[in-house]
Order: C-alpha cells, then structure tokens, then sequence
C-alpha cells in the first residue's frame, strides 16, 4: 500500500516502476524482448539493412546495362541480382519495413501501451531476420534464386533449376512470411480490441483503418503464396506434379496463385503508405482531414478490387479475351478510390494552412512520382496496350513509379516527421533538401527515361543488347540518373545520422499534431503511457499538450503498477468501452528459441535431410505449447478495478478475450489456403494437358467416410467438454481418441490407397490434401491432450473455458476440413470419370 | 492516351501546388465537393471510354485485322532453350526455319505458339503483341506485316541465361514469293 | 457474430462471390465445350449462362444495398452508428458499380481461346 501511495500522481516514481516492469533487460536480455518499440525498431532498421543492399544490386544492374554489351556482369549473375533485387525489395524490405512501422506506431496512436501479442511479434522478427539471413547467405555464397522475383516454373523447377537456388527462395520466403502472417493476426486484433477507452469505430486514428484493412488483406493474400510455394518445394523435393504438364500440372497454377498474392500486395505495400500521409498530411495543413468516411470506404472497396485483378500480369498466357475483361475493367476500376484519396488530400490541403518542411517536401515527391505511376498503371491495365508493354523496360518504369512514389516517398515523409519522435531529438543540419532534389531528379531521370526504352521494345531481364537497336543512350541517361539517386538515399543516411548525434531536445509534440503519439515523453518509454486515456473525439483531433501531463501523472486508467503484471485495457470492437483487463505475457526467450527450432526446419528442408525433419516439427510444437504455460492464472476476481471506479473482468474470463479472435483469424487464413488448394487443383482439371489421368486409383470411399467422420468426434467432444470438469475429461478423451484413429486412417489412405502421387497431378491433389487434413488433425490432438492433461491437473473449469473455447474453433475447422476432403475426392472423380460435365 | 495522362498529371499536380502555395485557393470549394469531383466526376467517364475502346480495340486485335472470309496463314512458332523453330503446317514440303521467320506481307498470319521447355514469349515489337508459349499449351497470336521487308522479334519472357541472345528475325515477302521462299526454293538477296 | 464490419464488407464479398462464379463458369465452359453451338441469337450457351449469372449477381448486390440500408447497424453512439451507415452505404454503391463495370464484357467479348 506505501508504495502505491507514493507512487499516486508522482510521475517520476510511476515511471520507474513501469519502466522496471515493461524495460528489456541489458545484455543477453535483448534476445528476450517482447516489447513493442524495440521490436519495431528492429523491424525497421533490419529493413533498411535490405534496402541498402538491394540498393547495391541496384546499381549493380544500372551499371550492367549502362552500355551495350558490357562484361561486367554474366547472364548467370545477372538474373541471381535482379532475382534478389525484386525479392529483397518487396519481401525483406518493403514489407517488413511497414510491419515495424505499424507495430511501433500502432499501440501509440490507439493509447494504449504495446499489442495484443508482444510474444508473437518477437517470434515474427527472429522468422524474418533468420529467413533473410538465408536468403543473403545464398546471394554471398552465389546461389541465389536466379528465376526472377515471381519464380515463373518451369524455369525455376528441379528439371531446369538443379541447384538449390529456387530452394533457397521458396523456403526463405515461406520462413519470412511467417512474421507477415503473424504481423497481420496481431494488428488486427490489437485495432480490434486493445484501444483507449472511448475510441470507437468511427474515433479510431486513420492509420488504424488503414492497417486494419491491410492487415485483413495479408491475411487472405499471404496463403495462396505460402500454398504455391509449398507445392513447388514439393514438386522439387519429392516430385509430385503440381507443375510438370506432362504429368497432369500447369505451369499457369503457379502464375494464379502467385499473382493472386502479387497483386494485392502491391496495394499492400502502398496502403501504409498512404496510411502515413492521411496522418501526417493534416497535421502539416493545420486542419483535420477530409473526407474520413469516404476513405474509410474507399479503402475497403480497394481491399476487395486489389483482389480482383491478379491477371493484369497474365494478359498474355493464352487466357481468352472475356475473361481477360473482368480483370482489365476491375484494374481500371481500382483508380478511383485513389483518385478519391488524392482529392481528400488536396481538399484537406485546400482547406488549411499548409506549412513548408521537409516532410511536405517528401509528400510533394510522392504526388508527382505516384500519379505518374497511376496513369502508367490505368495504360497497362488495358489489353492492347499491355500486350505491347508486358515485359518490357515500360513496366519496371511503371512498377518502380508506384513502388517509390507510394512508398518511398511516403516513408521518407514519415521519417522526417517521425524520427523525432523516436529520437527525441530534432534535426539541426539542413543536408535534407538537397538530398531530397538529388533523390527526386535521380528518380526521375532514371525511369521516366526508361518507359521511352521499354516503347523501343526492350525487354526486361536481359543482361545486355546489341547496340545497333539504339536503346543505348536511354540506358546511359537511367543509369547516370541512378547514380544521382543513389547518391542522394547516402545523403539522407547522413542526414539521420547527424540527427542522432547532435540533434537537440524539443518539448513535446513539435508538429502541433492531434494524436495520441506525442502524449508521451520522446524517445518513447517501453510502456508508451504511465496510464491509459479516456477518448472523447476523434483521434487525430485530440490535444497531446494537455492529455500528456494528466496521463504521466496516472490520471488514466491503470494508473498504479500492481504485481508487476503487464496490464492493458480490452475494449469492445465497435464501441470502444472497456470489457476486460488484458494481462500480457513478460520478456522471454521463448519467441527466439521458436524461431531457432522453426529455422532448423527449413535448414533442414533446404539441405535435404528431409527424414530429420520431424525432429525439427516436433520441437517447434514443443516450444509453442511452452507458450501457454506461462499464461496468467491468478486474478480469480471478475472484477478487477481498472480506475476511475470501473471494473472489468480479468481477459481469460471475458466473454470475447483477444487469443479467440486471434484463432478466428488464423482459421480465416488457413481456410484460404485451403480452398486455394482445392480451386488449385479443379484448375488443374479445367486448364492442365493430360487430363484426364489413365489409371487413377480411387481412395475406398467408406474409409473416408469413416475418417472424417472419426475427425469430427473432435468437434463433438470439445461441446461435450464444456459441459463440466468430469465431462471435459470425457470430451477431450472422445476427441483425442478420435484424432488418433482418423489421422491414422487419412494417413494411410494418402500413402496406400492412392496411386503413387508422383504419377499424376490428381493423385498429387489428393494426397496434398490428405495430408492438410492429416495435419491439422495432429495439431487437433495435440489441443485435446492438452485439455485432458489441464483437466486433470486443475479442477477450475472457469480459468480454462478459454482454452476450451479455443481448442473447439480448431476442432470444428478440423471437422470440416476433413468433410471438404471427402466432398473434393467426390468431385474429383466425378469429373474425371464422367469425361466432364 | 498519352496527352491525356499528360493533361491529367498537370492538373493534378497543379492543383497540388496551388494548393500548397496559393493562399485560399480552393476554399470556396467545399471538402465534399473536391472529393465528388476529383474522385468520381473526373476520374469515371475517362476511365469508361478508355475500358470499353480497349476492349473493342482488344476484339479487332484478336481477330487479326481479318474479315470473316479471309483466310490466315497458321505458322508454328516452338520456343525451346534459347531459339525459336517455325514450321508451316499447311505448306507441304516445307522444312522447319530456326530463328528465322518467313510470313507473306498483306496477309494475316496466326502464330502457335508452343514450348518444349521453359515459358518464352513472341514478339514482333513492330507487327502486334506478344504471346507466352506456356509448355503444355499452344497458344494464339494473330499479326500482320503491310509491307514486305525485315522485322525484329525477340523473346520476352525470362527463359535463363540465354534468355537476352533469344532474337529471331521475321521477313515479309511478297505473296507470290512466299511459297517459293518457304520451301526454300528462293534464294534471297 | 454480426459484427458491424461485416455488414460493412458485406455488399463487396457479393462481388467478389459472383467474380469468382463468373469466372470460374468461363472457364469450365471452355473446358467442356458449351461455347460451340449456338442456340439462339447466334449466341452460345455459355454466353447466356454468364449473362445471367452476371444479371443475379447484380439484382444479389442491390439487394444488398437495400437490406443493409433497411437495417441499422445497433450499437451504442449515435455517432458510430452513423459512421457505420454511412460507411458501409457508400462501399455497397460501389460494389453495384463495381459489379456493372467488371462483367460488362460477357455481353459480346471472344468468350474461349481462338
Ligand atoms: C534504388 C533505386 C532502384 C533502382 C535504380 C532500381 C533498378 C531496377 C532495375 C533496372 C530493374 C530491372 C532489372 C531488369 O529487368 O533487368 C529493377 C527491377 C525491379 N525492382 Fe528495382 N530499383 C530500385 C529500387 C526498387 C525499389 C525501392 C523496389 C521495391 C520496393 C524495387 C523493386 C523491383 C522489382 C520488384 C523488380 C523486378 C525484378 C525482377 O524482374 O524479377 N526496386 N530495379
Ligand atoms: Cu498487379
Ligand atoms: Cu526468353
């Protein structure tokens, strides 16, 4: 009670007590961090490390086609820089540049003091940081992927790609995008559920919708890549045919499933993007932002048409004329809430009082470079056109148009305006505009002139061209250009870097800002607020001058540290109003040693010991059931008091605690990749030469019956188990033992009642999918034994409901996954056997 | 299209600027109002006309610039490992032409194209659009050459380290030479 | 389980369903050869069943929108539940647009490979 009273409404005493619960410790404590401004901060700088050495590649590729017919550079090592320039780019930069971005803005601007899942984005960061060390570890050792960024097979297949090279790209990349896949599951529950009191829907900071609805978009885009590379690696490691046509595959089912992740990616990388410049645009023009709801709506409906045009990148594989319609149309139709975001802008920049600085300099870059891209975009989008362009120097104009101009441009606008905040210090040194000029004229000097070479007809990826087709002074201008350019990102790495070492202290909220990031002292504490706010406007409308004292002092909510517990608050989604006490999980080495394990796994696959493979799964599912050991089990009380005389239940006992909506999403994006699959394969049966297969050796239809059927016991025992403590003993028993049988039958059924999967694509199909259901059976298994062995060890029903209600998400999926096998292996054979419909 | 981007990106920016630089200028617009017109009121008739002539344009492409009854000239065109081998299904007796494309000039030629290994793509920059061979598929391209003479065709789409050297030529002859020319009867220049 | 996002995204989700249908029936047509004869108007059979398809999918969407509009979304603030109304308003206009733009070549573009 003495300490609590001293700490009441004494900052500096409330400080030291939060920052000794929430700082990581010094020393081989880093590896143990959990906490969202240094995993962030990670994220980010771990990009820029990438940016910097694709930019190397860069200039390595300008330099190559600077003349005509030059040696610097043989075909060989060309396509592994360019492969890696466009992988480094997207995935190991762009990407994960945002996710730190997000993960380091978002808890602040929602006021609240780090996400929902501090442990998992620890575990996102070592996926990313080891799966990019492989990838670099391959550029180094010259073995790198060399089939271009989007891995066209049969090029990058094991018939003409032996080596280990597309290895090194399908099972890096799947490594990194774990950390894609988990960042999206956190974001969106952290925006979902872990605000400010008060925040509702309509009051959340524009930046949260933006992350919202591009964290949504991971969530359903990431799998079809994940599916695709999977198959691939399959197909080279064990031969199973997904893409050989003449066994069955298609070559165009890896075009689909990377397309339908390729696109929407684009539109993933610029939203952020544009997420920034909705933030900081108005800020700088004095005045709130135009057109709120508007935005909210047009970047929904951009989420969805970002969907619907992936074959924009495929207008010239043969697919017929009306078909190609829907996508061009859906392409040039993804223009207008663009136009409708560029026009807020200007409106809001109409309606103020714009101030000149350094980041409106930044955002002056972005609306010249990205309409031009725009415009080029709506010309590719049509038909004619791009089957001139496709392929072409016009279309790495245009990609590198939007790509710089809605990202690039953007972050550096952000990193002005930002850094400070996270510094705590405001730059003195002006290198800033002339590094700009230089970035913004290289820019342009480079690629403006190479849309005019790609009209000339030169096609991308080539290492060098006869110099009679006169696209040499083209290249010489880009390539001069791309020097300026280069010269002027060395600048601003200077710039930043005199900031950190002589930039002086500011006071609070330097650009009069109305949000809730600079209600706090810079550089940021680990726990962003000594107390939590209460919301009565608008997010971006609030005023930190006032807001930042009242909360250090611990006016807010959670205002006093109680048992050195991580506590924030959970709302409810739309309203805003508190629901429960989320307690989060310390600092622990867990997330790294998951990543340790899951890398050995990948290691392993890349090198070919596939028999020691398990050994690497099993210590990866080790490790994550060490992960709800140390979840919080005091707090008996229903009702915790959270401040301001109001109490709420502590998380596990919530009735929508932040773990189930987690598992809904993680369902979401497994479903995708499961009907990815399944589409996947009817594809194959519509597009694929070779069909129908001569000899397909049909599953005994009552065994998978009675496989799916032993499956769903999982489902029925998880409702019994709810019932009481005896009957979860029951329950989880019924459904363990029902795990164990079905797994063992579907197994069974993939290895020996089906022609060998390496014969033809159907049988490959099915036996994919076997094996799905077989997996998430296994995983189904391993929730019911752990019901059980809690069932048996801990009487309390109530502090395990969650748990339960957990596991029975999973039990009810892993039913209808096995159903969904039963009905594609119908259909399957009906449409082989009927000979069509 | 070309000026109008060229108009759009000027007002665009322009807009910006004044924006930025003129002091209220824009006010008297309200918010609402710039959104409506810059998001909707602009951007959709543009948008209309240029999806629904690219798809006409699309159609007349794909036909080929053919009128129903006219004939076309059906030419295999097989990718592989890094050339490109044409034959002549309905010419009889003509043997296959690597990387060298022979086409009767006026009329309008369907290329099938196929792969025996990688994915490549054809192009005549200067006669029509390109199309991928994608191995297991064949796929169709229509193009024309007006007037007799010698074009340059080269593969588009990434197929490895030969990729850049994977240049074909096509030669349009006069019709009445074609045939000859084909079966190799004609000696050229 | 209605949660008022979903409602949001509601009118779009009938988009992209009736996309993938489309699509999806293209392509089997080809496949299975529907697009060979023609019944009527000189027009195949494949053609009718897009056009149709693209018809329903259009009359599901507007039917969306008046759904959503007839209902309003409950939650606690007036204020939000505007927002939400609003929102999810202009987002259903343009999955309608959306919906009349994209198919509109089902009417007379090349329908299967050459
Ligand atoms: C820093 C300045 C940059 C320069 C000078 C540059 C230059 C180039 C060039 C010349 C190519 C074409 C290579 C070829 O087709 O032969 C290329 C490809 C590419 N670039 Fe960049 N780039 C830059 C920055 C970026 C950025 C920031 C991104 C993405 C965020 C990016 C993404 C890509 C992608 C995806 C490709 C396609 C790679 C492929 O064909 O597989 N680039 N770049
Ligand atoms: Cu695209
Ligand atoms: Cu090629």
């Amino acid at each position: 009670m003495t300490e609590n009273q001293s700490i009441h409404h004494n900052p500096i005493a409330l400080h030291k007590a939060l920052d000794r619960i929430w700082g990581t410790k010094p020393g081989w404590g880093r590896l143990a961090a959990v906490n969202h401004n240094v995993i962030g901060v990670r994220f980010m700088l771990t990009a820029l490390v990438f940016f910097a050495i694709g930019g190397v590649l860069a200039m390595l590729i300008r330099t190559q086609l600077a003349s005509s017919q030059s040696v610097f550079m043989d075909a060989e090592t060309y396509g592994q820089v360019f492969t890696m320039h466009g992988t480094i780019m997207m995935f190991l930069f762009a990407i994960p540049f945002f996710e730190g971005m997000a993960i380091y803005l978002l808890p602040k601007l929602l006021g609240t003091r780090d996400l929902a899942f501090p442990r998992l984005g620890a575990y996102g960061y070592w996926c990313y940081l080891f799966g990019g060390m492989i990838l670099i570890g391959a550029l180094l050792a010259g073995v790198a992927p060399n089939s271009g960024w989007f891995m066209y097979t049969p090029l990058s297949s094991s018939v003409y790609a032996p080596g280990i090279n597309s290895d090194v790209w399908l099972l890096g990349i799947t490594f990194v995008e774990i950390s894609a896949l988990s960042a999206a599951v956190e974001i969106i529950v952290t925006i979902m559920k872990i605000r400010a009191p008060g925040m509702s829907l309509d009051r959340m900071p524009i930046f949260a919708w933006y992350m919202l609805v591009v964290a949504t978009m991971m969530l359903i885009g990431f799998p079809p890549l994940i599916l695709g590379s999977i198959l691939l690696e399959v197909e080279r490691a064990f031969d199973l045919p997904f893409f050989d046509p003449t066994r069955g595959g298609d070559p165009l089912l890896w075009q689909h499933l990377f397309w339908l992740f390729g696109h929407p990616e684009v539109y993933i990388i610029f939203l952020p993007a544009a997420g920034a410049i909705s933030t900081i645009l108005p800020v700088l023009a004095g005045t709130p932002l135009a057109g709120y709801r508007m935005i909210v709506a047009a970047i929904v409906s951009m989420a969805f048409l970002s969907f619907g045009l992936w074959v924009h990148h495929m207008y010239t594989v043969g697919i017929p004329h009306v078909a190609l319609s829907f996508f061009s149309a859906a392409s040039a139709l993804v223009a207008i809430p663009t136009a409708i975001q560029i026009f807020a802008w200007l409106a809001t920049l109409a309606h103020g009082r714009p101030r000149f600085s350094i980041p409106m300099l930044h955002i002056f870059g972005f609306f010249f470079v990205f309409v031009i891209g725009g415009l080029t975009g709506v010309m590719l989008a049509m038909v004619p056109f791009d089957w001139q362009a496709h392929d072409t120097h016009f279309v790495v104009a245009h990609l590198h148009y939007v790509l710089v101009g809605g990202f690039i441009f953007p972050m550096l606008a952000m990193a002005y305006y930002w850094v400070p905040h996270l510094t705590g210090k405001q730059p003195v040194q002006h290198l800033s505009h002339a590094a700009f000029w230089m970035i913004f004229i290289g820019f342009n000097v480079t690629f403006f002139f190479m849309h005019l070479t790609g009209l000339r007809g030169m096609p991308r990826r080539i290492f060098e061209y006869p110099p009679e087709f006169g696209w040499e002074v083209l290249n010489f201008v880009s390539s001069m250009g791309s020097f300026v350019m280069a010269m002027g990102f060395a600048l601003v790495a200077l710039d930043f870097i005199l900031l950190f070492k002589f930039g002086r202290a500011f006071r609070r909220n330097p650009w009069k800002a109305g949000t809730l990031e600079w209600a706090m002292p810079t550089p940021p504490p680990p726990y962003n607020f000594a107390s939590i706010p209460r919301i009565d406007n608008r997010a971006d409308l609030l005023d930190p001058d006032v807001i930042g004292p009242h909360l250090a002092a611990g006016r807010g909510y959670l205002g006093i540290p109680r048992d050195d517990r991580m506590e924030v608050l959970g709302v409810n989604s739309v309203t805003g109003e508190p629901e429960q006490l989320v307690l989060l999980p310390r600092q622990t080495f867990l997330p790294f040693w998951t990543a340790v394990a899951t890398g050995s796994f990948f290691l392993l696959m890349l090198f070919k010991f596939y028999w020691a493979t398990p050994v690497a799964l099993s210590a990866v599912i080790l490790c994550f059931c060490l992960w709800s050991r140390s979840g919080p089990s005091s707090f008996d009380d229903d009702a915790v008091p959270i401040g301001h005389g109001e109490t709420v239940p502590v998380h596990i006992r919530a009735e929508s605690p932040p773990s189930y909506l987690a598992m809904v999403l993680t369902l979401v994006a497994d479903a995708t990749l499961y009907i990815s699959l399944l589409f996947g394969c009817l594809f194959l049966w519509i597009s694929a030469p070779n069909w129908p297969p001569e000899n397909v050796q049909n599953p005994n239809l009552w065994l998978l019956i009675l496989a799916a059927t032993t499956m769903s016991l999982g489902s029925l025992g998880s409702r019994i188990s709810k019932k009481s403590a005896h009957m979860s003993l029951v329950g989880n028993g019924l459904a363990f033992a029902g795990y164990l049988i079905s797994t063992g039958l579907f197994i069974s059924i993939a290895f020996y009642s089906l022609a060998p999967a390496s014969v033809h694509a159907a049988t490959a199909s099915l036996f994919v999918v076997f094996c799905y259901v077989t997996l998430h059976g296994v995983v189904g298994s391993i929730f019911a034994a752990h019901a059980l062995w809690r069932a048996l060890r801990d009487h309390d029903m109530s502090v395990r409901a969650l748990d339960l209600k957990i596991g029975g998400l999973w039990h009810d999926y892993s039913a209808a996954s096995g159903f969904g096998a039963v009905g594609f292996c119908l259909l399957l054979d009906s449409l082989v056997h009927g000979g069509g419909l | 299209m070309l000026w109008g981007s060229f108009a759009l990106f000027t007002l665009v920016l322009g807009l910006f600027l004044a924006a930025v630089l003129v002091p209220r200028f824009g006010r008297g617009v309200s918010q609402t109002r710039w959104i409506i017109l810059g998001g909707l009121v602009l951007p959709l008739p543009v948008l209309t006309g240029l999806t629904f002539y690219a798809f006409a344009e699309g159609e007349f492409l794909l036909k080929g610039a053919v009128s129903e009854a006219d004939e076309v000239l059906e030419i295999r065109a097989t990718g592989r490992m890094w050339q490109w081998q044409f034959s002549y299904p309905s010419v009889s007796g003509s043997p296959v032409h690597t990387d060298l494309l022979h086409i009767p000039a006026g009329r309008t030629v369907e290329i099938i194209a196929e792969s025996e290994d990688v994915i490549h793509s054809f192009w005549v920059p200067r006669l029509g659009g390109k199309i991928d061979a994608v191995p297991g598929h064949s796929n169709r391209l229509r193009i024309r050459a007006d007037q007799p003479g010698r074009y340059g065709g080269i593969c588009s789409e990434y197929c490895g380290t030969g990729h850049a050297g994977m240049q074909f030529e096509v030669q349009a002859h006069r019709q009445e030479d074609f045939r000859e020319v084909v079966t190799g009867g004609f000696r050229h220049d | 389980m209605r949660h008022p996002l979903l409602l949001v995204i509601l009118a779009f989700v009938v988009w992209s369903g009736t996309f993938l249908l489309v699509y999806a029936t293209q392509a089997t047509g080809c496949s299975v050869g529907w697009h060979n004869d023609e019944i009527a108007f000189w027009r195949s059979p494949l053609r009718f069943i897009l056009i149709v398809l693209v018809i329903i999918g259009l009359v599901a969407i507007v039917g969306t929108l008046a759904w959503l509009r007839r209902r309003n979304t409950l939650t606690a603030a007036l204020e939000t539940s505007t927002f939400l109304d609003d929102v999810k308003t202009y987002v259903a206009i343009g999955a309608i647009f959306s919906s009349a733009f994209c198919f509109a070549g089902v009417f007379w573009l090349t329908l299967c490979p050459l």
